[in-house]
């Protein structure tokens, strides 16, 4: 790597930054995935508060 | 407590230090092995590390606080970051890992050039040095009153023997010391945890002792909307954090930088939950009246006894040591990479590099020492930065990573990091005292400003692309 950031890696890498990587569209949906997992560990959690006092 | 803690406090000094020599004689050999280990971390490490670096005395203090004084919904104040962490692990660490860096500036210059290098430059190192100089505080404080010893000495004590284990092992020192202190913060706390619920006599205990089910609940006195606040900003706060990305280009493999990230994440999601949960059993031992700050001393000082206490005591002191360590470790390498190699000399050789990077660990260590004691006012401009990095730099980075056609626009991402980071410093200054605290995202008509930069840069970045797109 030459200390720009450019030079001989620049495109190639570039093109082959992508490759095997999931689409922006597969991100967002594994935002929500992993939001709604944690979300719903968060209620269970929670839950365990309620069922211990009653 | 002070017969164990002295023996304590010395034993884990001396293995940190130790572990800057090892990392010196053993691993340290170029300047790459100081700021990224080589590129030949494992998951493990990275994992422990992320976590650790998440985790401070601040953190279990004032989030122990929030648990007190909002129930454990305020977990998502934090929890959050362990969601970021998770999803850039899986969505953005691979690409970037890909790009062979040291630093995120230079990953902007990979891409457009060296203005925006410059401009991401001044952003992350504003982030990192209201890390640092806020974290020198609160270690030197915490240490200074536990131990009875003046700020200077626990500042000796403290931060003098983080930047000696940074500068000697550099990169390598911070990622086996993370491990230990993330060891160190676990079983601190969860001890702790431990022997407070039981002295509230059990969790059936904790609920009946505290009697308001609002604290109890998924979204506290706030509502979804204030939770969703917070949650968002610490999203955002996590993705642009520098500090953090770096131990994902220290990974031997793409594949090592993702796992890392994943586990250092789950680590977050699950750690997390303890201050919240310290805090609502803090009422229940102690009443409501107790000051929020004061919960998480006063659980240690009471429940802990003396073995215990001095473990919390080292907890605290490591989670606030792998922090500092963390964020000299980066600001070092920005100072090497982004201004010395990129702008005096591009061709030094291997070992005046590795030399420059020790003298800038020390130098940028040393200013921010002097800063927090000397001009302590200029806080307010550098934990601006820390917003701008969330509200600026973090869209930016999601844009070039996931959508390739922003690599061509390079006009549109310097206009919303700029327009964005103006804002964000405005919204900064307006702001009220609360959002200036982070405990409330909106208040009276005002929105966090990390909200304000997100959505501006979102505007920027979709209108800009579209307008660049056509000429």
């Amino acid at each position: 790597m030459d200390h720009t950031g450019h030079g001989e890696h620049s495109f190639k890498d570039l093109a082959q930054l992508d490759q095997n990587e999931p689409s922006w569209e597969s991100a967002l949906i594994g935002f929500v995935v992993i939001f709604l997992t944690v979300g719903l560990f968060f209620l269970f959690w929670v839950g365990l508060f309620r069922l211990s006092s009653s | 407590m002070t017969a164990i803690l002295w023996p304590l406090v010395a034993v884990y000094l001396v293995v940190v230090v130790g572990i800057g020599v090892w990392s010196a004689r053993r691993r340290v050999r170029t300047y790459e092995d100081m700021t990224v280990a080589g590129r030949g971390v494992g998951p493990f490490l990275i994992g422990c590390s992320v976590a650790a670096t998440w985790i401070n005395g601040v953190s279990l203090i004032t989030l122990t606080g929030f648990g007190k004084s909002f129930g454990l919904s305020a977990y998502w104040h934090m929890g959050a970051v362990g969601i970021g962490t998770l999803w850039v692990g899986i969505y953005l660490v691979p690409r970037m890992w890909k790009l062979r860096v040291i630093t995120t500036p230079q990953i902007l210059e990979r891409f457009f050039g060296p203005t925006h290098r410059l401009v991401g430059l001044v952003v992350a190192m504003l982030r990192d040095f209201a890390a640092t100089a806020g974290t020198i505080g609160a270690t030197a404080l915490v240490a200074s009153t536990t131990l009875g010893i003046s700020i200077f000495e626990a500042l000796v004590l403290t931060y003098f023997v983080t930047v000696l284990y940074v500068t000697l092992g550099g990169m390598w020192a911070v990622l086996v010391t993370d491990t230990i202190q993330f060891f160190i913060i676990l079983l601190g706390t969860g001890l702790l945890l431990v022997v407070s619920i039981q002295g509230a006599g059990g969790l059936g205990g904790v609920v009946e002792k505290v009697d308001d089910p609002t604290l109890f609940s998924a979204t506290g006195d706030f509502g979804a909307l204030e939770i969703m606040g917070w949650f968002s900003v610490a999203f955002f706060l996590a993705i642009g954090y520098q500090t953090l990305a770096q131990r994902a280009f220290a990974a031997r493999s793409r594949e090592a930088a993702r796992r890392g990230f994943i586990y250092g994440g789950i680590l977050a999601v699950l750690w997390y939950i303890a201050p919240a949960l310290l805090g609502v059993t803090g009422i229940a031992l102690f009443g409501k009246e107790m000051e929020a700050d004061q919960v998480f001393l006063n659980l240690t000082n009471e429940m802990g006894g003396p073995v215990l206490g001095s473990i919390i005591f080292v907890s605290i002191m490591s989670a606030n040591m792998s922090t500092l360590s963390s964020t000299i470790s980066t600001m070092g390498s920005n100072v090497t990479v982004d201004i010395y190699q990129r702008f005096i000399d591009p061709d030094a050789e291997s070992g005046r590099m590795l030399w420059i990077s020790r003298i800038s660990i020390l130098l940028t260590s040393v200013l921010a020492c002097v800063t927090y004691y000397y001009i302590p006012y200029l806080m307010e401009l550098f934990l601006a930065g820390g917003r701008i990095v969330g509200g600026s730099l973090a869209p930016v980075l999601i844009a070039v990573m996931l959508f390739p056609s922003m690599r061509r626009k390079g006009r549109t991402v310097l206009a919303s990091l700029t327009i964005s980071g103006a804002a964000v410093i405005l919204c900064q200054i307006l702001s009220p005292r609360e959002l200036k605290a982070g405990t409330s995202f909106f208040v009276w008509g005002f929105v966090d400003p990390v909200l304000v930069g997100v959505f501006i840069s979102l505007v920027v970045l979709v209108v800009g692309s579209r307008w660049e797109g056509r000429e």
